[in-house]
């Protein structure tokens, strides 16, 4: 296991009074909450922190945690000495509101036994309720904890439906009451017609639940994947569509692509750039489905070769054109 | 191993749900829903009649007001604001997003 500096995570001195400790931590904490922060590691800094809070909080996991010794570096190779916590008394009355399944293999081999012997029961804490003596005697029941995870997926897969593999890591009791943390795969279909930050919830494929308790439930918030080419409202989706200056004056029917494929569409002669054209129902699918929106951006050839230059330069001899009238030059 | 999963997906948003469904399903009290609902953290669809109903994208707030009050110590009136604050966050990001994919727009008149 890998040597863990509480003290760095939290980003304070060794010496740090409590209050400090819980000042760090919270401050952390808002930070890196993850519903409160949508970067992909602030979860894992939040667990960190979360952990460190768990042992630096208490004066006697603080005492036997400083034991080790100031001298291992974050993410050192550590084995923690034979009886190196001999002397340290735990309460064990810290742990309430904490998960410790959640929590690093560094943290386990530390504290992880004492839990299970001084733990209670709770709802996160299935690995802390569980392990000694005398628990499957007694009558215990409680409910399996919801999952939640995130799932991208791309604006086709909205088109088309999709399937996903999400892998789960589940506490489970073994034959000797111990609890092992396992990976469950399940494989999903995410429904056609699904939307940005929309909430999917299968029911009872979360824990299992322990005695008579109901398992958890599933929850996916569903993101999409950023598409290059098409932006997303709602269930409305738009593209910016370049067309030539002869297709908007003259108008003209062309070829543009939606997420499920070309379609034709009917550019009517005087078209101005940011025109919207509305190609009703190509949108996401549902009922009634969204609309997809194609903004008009009228590209210019490149006056490359002589043939070009002499047609632009036949436009200006030809077409009196302003365009900046309306600024008053 | 894979299971595989033909049940119960449940799209959370055009589902309509009870105020005794989300307690169940959210495993908090009556009361706390209430107190959420005096601050505007969740809306019920008809306040006519007895049932409250919900729309069942009010399981997902809850769950996060759950989850800052447990983590973070916020109370009620300040998740509301958190909540408030997160998706106007949100909103804005998404702004921004679709600002960068076409800068040069920002209106157009529709047909």
């Amino acid at each position: 296991m890998e040597y863990k500096d509480y003290y760095k995570i939290l980003g304070v001195e060794r010496t740090a009074t409590q209050d400090e400790i819980k000042r760090a931590y919270r401050k952390l904490a808002r930070t890196y909450h993850p519903d409160v922060n949508k970067e992909p590691d602030a979860e894992t800094k939040f667990k960190d922190a979360g952990e460190a809070y768990e042992v630096l909080k208490d004066p006697e996991k603080r005492a036997a945690y400083n034991e080790l010794g100031a001298n291992w570096q974050q993410g050192q190779q550590f084995r923690p000495p034979p009886n190196w916590d001999a002397g340290f008394e735990f309460s064990g009355g810290g742990y309430t509101d904490a998960d410790p399944s959640q929590f690093s293999d560094f943290f386990e081999g530390l504290f992880g036994e004492r839990m299970r012997g001084t733990g209670r029961g709770g709802a996160g804490g299935a690995g802390a309720g569980a392990g000694r003596g005398g628990y499957q005697r007694r009558e215990f029941h409680m409910p399996g904890e919801d999952h939640h995870a995130k799932v991208v997926i791309n604006l086709r897969d909205a088109y088309t439906g999709a399937k996903r593999e999400i892998t789960l890591r589940v506490p489970e009791l073994d034959d000797t009451g111990h609890v092992t943390v396992k990976d469950r795969t399940l494989s999903i279909t995410i429904p056609k017609g699904i939307r940005e930050g929309q909430s999917i919830r299968l029911a009872g494929q979360g824990s299992p639940g322990m005695g008579k308790g109901q398992p958890g439930d599933l929850y996916l918030e569903i993101a999409f994947a950023p598409d290059p080419h098409f932006r997303v409202e709602g269930k409305d989706v738009y593209l910016d569509l370049p067309i030539t200056p002869w297709e908007a004056a003259l108008g003209a029917s062309i070829k543009v692509p939606t997420p499920e494929g070309a379609v034709m569409l009917k550019i009517p002669p005087g078209s101005t750039k940011g025109r919207t054209m509305r190609l009703k129902g190509k949108g996401i699918p549902s009922n009634p489905p969204g609309d997809m929106h194609a903004v008009l951006k009228i590209e210019t050839p490149a006056a490359d070769s002589d043939k070009a230059k002499e047609l632009y330069k036949e436009m200006e001899r030809e077409l009196p054109f302003n365009p900046r009238a309306s600024l008053g030059v | 191993m894979a299971e595989q999963q033909k049940q119960s997906v449940i799209v959370l948003d055009e589902e309509e749900i009870t105020l005794a469904d989300l307690t169940r399903t959210c495993r908090v009290r009556t009361e706390w829903v209430m107190e959420l609902v005096d601050e505007g953290v969740i809306e019920p669809r008809s306040h006519a009649g007895p049932q409250w109903r919900f729309s069942a994208t009010s399981i997902v707030r809850i769950q996060k007001a759950q989850r800052l009050q447990s983590d973070l110590g916020v109370n009620v009136p300040g998740i509301a604001l958190a909540l408030q604050l997160l998706d106007r966050i949100d909103n804005l990001e998404s702004r921004l997003r679709a600002a960068s994919v076409r800068p040069e727009l920002h209106d157009h008149d529709d047909d």
